[in-house]
């Protein structure tokens, strides 16, 4: 073994616990960023997954009366990374040379695509032959495994394909169900296709058990003469654009449906949760290297001696710098590898507990490793340590080893604190979170208040990272105010403690910065929490406190049940939840005559008679703020006849039309009737009801009415309003406990970083504690003096951070609010403006106690003969 | 006989609050080889900052320094760096043991550093430390040891590697009159046994006494009239002198 080698392994064994705890610093950083990064992964797949069981395009749309070129159109929209038009009819399908059309038969699904786009559209996957050509000169198709095997066929041989027998179209018409006329059916024809080309088994490939086959769409129009195929397109988004910017620039001149299942995770308020809980994983990373850096600059002031005998003996730079890099290297690797196993362990318990980056309560099954970016994520972690491992270093070797051997200060101790520890905050706030984000990158576009976003964080890091090397002086001075009165009430300790603080260039400075940035997170945090109850509660007021929800009213009517709510006392109004549609977004059908009971409608009747017209709809607050629309906009709304109807904002209102299932927010309300004229939906028939009841009334009244009108009838729902506010501030909570365990993980690092600067503190001042200990003072005076330091910083950092915190809170609320498009109020973090502090406090004093007792272990004979 | 040590002109000035001090001022010395040379002088005078001249630890400020027949200034910093391990034992004031070490691995430390695997000198760092009263000690570390039982460890480390010179900076500063007397008969036992030459820096009369020679650092120079030459020098002598240069 060589000598530096030797020198190293010794150096990290006899000095277990700081070898332990760096190793723990860093391990504890990299585990949280790699299981947050985990987790999200995860999350993401996991959601997905359902909806690959019977694959769906991200986005179908239809275009409105007008378009020409829908499919030009779409090419040229920003966000859109692939689209075709498509059809999508049953199909009889045989082998080319069958005794008889009926006998060898198959169903099977047919999809006609445009060949050209299928490359862009990732729709499917040939596994044997080839794909489509474009342009389609022949006719040929690619097939599903499961009809090619039960046909028996293979690329090269030919198919028959004919649309099934017909029964007469139907569509709704103003209203009603009617047969469309079209021109007598002609007798179905069959086509000839070559096999080109068998799907695998995935996406498209997948539909109906495999049972598929698809064809350019130039031959579908032939094979389904006289069918109506109204026009459709698959549309493929680009995940670099913003899912609302695409339905901003879809809107205008299409409607369209939304794949939820493909597009897991892309919505602003899930995009910007996630986010968030990146940068939290993020923020655990730089204080984990933050504190290991701490510990490390100590530790070079305090082996500069060493440096020097061994300069003094002979041994070169190379094998000084040998020793150094040995030893961060076992540190870094050895954290490497705890942090990489503990952050897969950590996502894997709290997707066991239900616990997601799209809150809590959703259970995925399965566990997938991202190889590439958590081993990238542990990698950047691991060079950023030997980086602020091995500066030290370099600033050692050109230090006065003739000065440090005479025990004067060859280091320039305060001069090499700061410039190492500018150094580290070059590292910590340029580089790391530079590594971080190309290794991570934030969900969705790069838009203007994300980037704000993004930008603030790393300023608050930079700010509390930075502050305490340029002015330590000041953050000497403050705690020196703090420390003032404990030398009032204990005579020795406290003055021991205040002498501490003031000769201490950075260590204090340090540790109380890492205890305020994370005071700041859980302030900022919880200031953002309450924010989005607040926002929750003005919701609710307006639009559910004063209603009650039932679910299982199948087979009323609805003028019975009103007229049997009217009887009661407290009864408003009656609103249906069973007349909607999908437009893409939720639209639901009221009548109007029970909306001029409450909300806006009931103060102005020109509102009420837009709705009553059939041409206005209310939308909620949040379908305009995610769509950018406004009073006196146009909505395209696709009915069902495969038409456009358009319809005006007359009024932006939550008081109407929020049903918690689906839990959506964002829909829009028109009267009953156009929901009648346009969906053939029958304005009588009822499942879902909201009541509406004047405030205080007993919610107990609704199912008293229920009972007395259908007593054998149990509903499967029952939800006061107030019920289900209570339930929507538990799951604000419930998810946002992931950030809480995150930012817990953090103060424990910041906990370690006091821990490690007490302790290296009474390492260095063994002998001064020998000398104190050799005049007669007690352990528990030497305790004292400890816990007053631990107090004093615990007092400063909380304080400071949770001043930060309380500052930055607007800040995170307007760059949600611009993220999630919600109308977030501003509002403090209330009660954690004291516990936070508190809590920093009991954290510093807690973390005191292991150096106490390496204090009162240390040999007070040994210490007052050391040189 | 050839010189280990010859410096000439000697200057090294020190820049501090009050401005620049010459701490040596155009200072001569040659040290023979085999030749115990002792300095005296009070404390501040720069005794050390010579013993890090000497030894290539620090450059001067204008004047030569040779160390066994190489002129350190035209060195590179790792040049002078492997002069002073193959020709310079070093014994500190203070030790300056490496705490986490053994005193096996203590002593071993300049083969280790010279690239030898101390295993395979295992024999001789042993037989070394019970030549110089340590056997048994191998295995305990520097906090188990007494401050002359320190010193005897570091008089180990600086003969181990057989380097034909022993800088010593005040090596019983720290001592007991007793442990001091010991280390001093240990450093003259490696003159006369081993040959090695001895430089010694100290403000003790007694540890003079062993010196083959004595010279008074004065003001930045060495007094040149106040050289005492031995073996056997009286203190009285000594002291006589310490006293007609008012240290």
């Amino acid at each position: 073994m060589s000598f530096a080698t030797r020198l190293a392994a010794r150096n990290l064994r006899q000095r277990p616990s700081r070898t332990l705890f760096s190793v723990f610093g860093i391990a504890l950083g990299i585990a949280t960023v790699v299981g947050v990064f985990t987790l999200d992964h995860n999350t993401v797949l996991g959601l997905s997954l359902p909806g690959l069981r019977d694959w769906k395009p991200a986005i179908e749309v239809r275009p409105a009366a007008g378009v020409t070129d829908p499919r030009g159109e779409l090419e040229r929209m920003s966000g859109v990374a692939g689209v075709s038009s498509v059809v999508q009819n049953e199909v009889r399908v045989r082998r080319q040379g069958a005794q008889s059309a009926e006998a060898e038969a198959v169903q099977g699904r047919l999809f006609a695509l445009d060949a050209d786009a299928l490359p862009e559209l990732g729709a499917l996957r040939v596994s044997v032959g080839r794909t489509l050509a474009a342009p389609a000169l022949e006719r040929e198709l690619l097939i599903g495994e499961a009809l090619a095997q039960d046909l028996g066929v293979a690329p090269g041989d030919v198919l028959l394909l004919a649309p099934p027998a017909r029964t007469p179209a139907t569509a709704c018409v103003d209203g009603e169900v009617r047969a469309v006329e079209e021109a007598p059916a002609p007798a179905a024809r069959e086509l000839a296709f070559t096999v080109v080309g068998l799907l695998a088994r995935e996406n498209l490939g997948h539909r109906s058990q495999g049972r598929v086959v698809v064809v350019d769409s130039a031959w579908a129009r032939e094979l389904y003469q006289g069918a109506r195929l109204a026009p459709v397109f698959w549309v493929r988004q680009d995940p670099g654009v913003d899912l609302e910017k695409l339905r901003a620039s879809l809107g205008a001149s299409f409607s369209y449906e939304l794949n939820k299942s493909v597009l897991v995770g892309a919505a602003a308020d899930e995009r910007a949760f996630r986010n968030g809980v990146r940068m939290a994983g993020l923020l655990a990373l730089v204080l984990g290297l933050y504190v290991i850096f701490h510990t490390l600059s100590i530790a070079l002031v305090e082996r500069v001696r060493e440096v020097a005998t061994l300069d003094a003996l002979g041994a070169t730079r190379a094998q000084i710098t040998r020793v150094f890099l040995l030893e961060a290297l076992f540190i870094a690797g050895l954290a490497a590898l705890l942090g990489f196993a503990g952050g897969l362990a950590f996502a894997r318990g709290l997707l066991l507990m239900g616990v997601t980056t799209l809150g809590t309560g959703h259970r995925i099954t399965g566990f997938d490793v991202p190889w590439g970016p958590a081993l990238a994520l542990t990698a950047a972690g691991v060079l950023v340590a030997l980086l602020g491992s091995v500066y030290p270093l370099l600033r050692a070797r050109h230090t006065s080893s003739a000065q440090a051997l005479r025990g004067e200060d060859g280091l320039g101790a305060s001069g090499i604190a700061r410039g190492f520890h500018l150094f580290a905050a070059l590292l910590l706030v340029g580089i790391l979170p530079g590594l971080y984000f190309v290794i991570v990158p934030v969900v969705g576009e790069a838009q203007g208040e994300l980037v704000g976003a993004v930008l603030v964080g790393i300023g608050f890091l930079a700010l509390l990272v930075v502050l305490p090397l340029v002015v330590p002086a000041l953050f000497n001075r403050l705690s020196g105010a703090l420390a003032r009165p404990l030398e009032a009430l204990w005579p020795l300790a406290g003055r021991l403690a205040a002498r501490s603080i003031r000769e201490s260039r950075t260590r204090v400075p340090v540790s109380a910065a890492a205890l305020a940035l994370v005071a700041a997170s859980f302030v900022g945090l919880k200031g953002m929490t309450h924010s989005l109850r607040g926002e929750i509660e003005v919701w609710a007021g307006r639009a559910i406190v004063d209603k009650v929800y039932v679910r299982g009213l199948g087979g009323l009517r609805y003028d019975e049940l009103r007229a049997q709510f009217a009887r009661y006392p407290g009864f408003v109004a009656l609103e249906s939840g069973s007349l909607r549609s999908y437009v893409p977004f939720l639209l639901l059908g009221l009548r109007p005559a029970e909306l001029a009971n409450y909300g806006p409608c009931r103060d102005d009747p020109q509102l009420l008679h837009a709705i009553e017209s059939g041409r206005a709809a209310i939308i909620s607050d949040r379908l305009a703020r995610h769509l950018g629309h406004a009073v006196g906009d146009t909505l395209r709304i696709g009915d069902a006849s495969g038409g456009v109807r358009d319809v005006t904002v007359a009024a932006v209102s939550d008081a109407y039309g929020y049903f918690p299932h689906p839990d959506e927010r964002i829909y829009a309300v028109v009267s009953d009737e156009f929901m009648r004229r346009a969906f053939c939906l029958d304005p009588q028939a009822l499942d879902d009801a909201a009541i509406v009841l004047q405030p205080g009334t007993d919610p107990g009244v609704v199912l008293a009415a229920l009972h007395e009108l259908a007593p054998q009838r149990r509903v499967t729902l029952f939800e006061p309003g107030r019920e289900l506010l209570r339930v929507h501030l538990e799951d604000i909570d419930r998810d946002f406990r992931l950030f809480d365990l995150i930012l817990t993980l953090t103060a424990l690092l910041a906990a370690l970083g006091v821990l490690n600067g007490q302790l290296l503190a009474a390492l260095e001042r063994a002998k001064e504690l020998g000398v104190l200990r050799a005049l007669g003072t007690q352990s528990r005076q030497i305790a004292g003096m400890v816990l007053c330091e631990a107090l004093v910083i615990g007092l400063f950092g909380g304080l400071l951070g949770t001043l930060l915190g309380a500052g930055l809170t607007p800040v995170l609320v307007r760059s949600l609010e611009g993220l999630s498009g919600l109308a977030l109020p501003n509002v403090s973090a209330g009660l954690w403006l004291v516990l936070v502090p508190a809590g920093s406090v009991l954290l510093s004093l807690a973390a005191a106690l292991y150096p106490i007792l390496r204090m009162q272990r240390l040999d007070p004979v040994a210490a007052v003969r050391s040189g | 006989m050839q010189a280990i040590v010859e410096v000439r002109e000697l200057f090294k000035f020190h820049t501090g609050a009050s401005g620049q001090q010459a701490i040596l001022r155009g200072l001569d010395l040659c040290v023979a080889r085999g030749e115990f040379v002792c300095i005296m002088g009070p404390s501040g005078s720069g005794k050390s900052t010579l013993l890090h001249l000497v030894s290539g630890l620090d450059q001067p400020s204008a004047g030569t320094v040779e160390l066994d027949g190489r002129a350190l200034g035209s060195l590179s910093p790792d040049a002078r760096t492997l002069q002073r391990r193959n020709s310079v034992g070093y014994v500190f004031q203070f030790f300056n043991l490496l705490p986490n070490l053994t005193v096996l691995e203590n002593v071993g430390l300049p083969l280790a550093i010279a690239g030898t695997h101390p295993e395979r000198e295992y024999l001789r760092v042993v037989a070394l430390l019970e030549r110089l009263g340590l056997g048994g000690r191998e295995d305990s570390f520097p906090h188990q040891l007494s401050g002359g039982e320190m010193q005897r460890v570091s008089i180990a480390r600086a003969l181990i590697g057989g380097q034909p010179l022993l800088l010593c900076d005040e090596p019983t500063g720290n001592l007991s009159q007793k442990a001091g007397l010991e280390v001093m008969q240990l450093l003259r036992r490696a003159r006369d046994e081993d040959g090695r030459a001895v430089l010694l820096v100290t403000h003790n009369p007694r540890d003079a006494t062993f010196a083959d020679r004595v010279l008074f650092l004065v003001d930045g120079a060495l007094a040149p009239d106040q050289e005492l030459r031995g073996p056997g020098i009286a203190v009285e002598r000594i002291h006589a002198a310490l006293a007609a240069l008012a240290i």
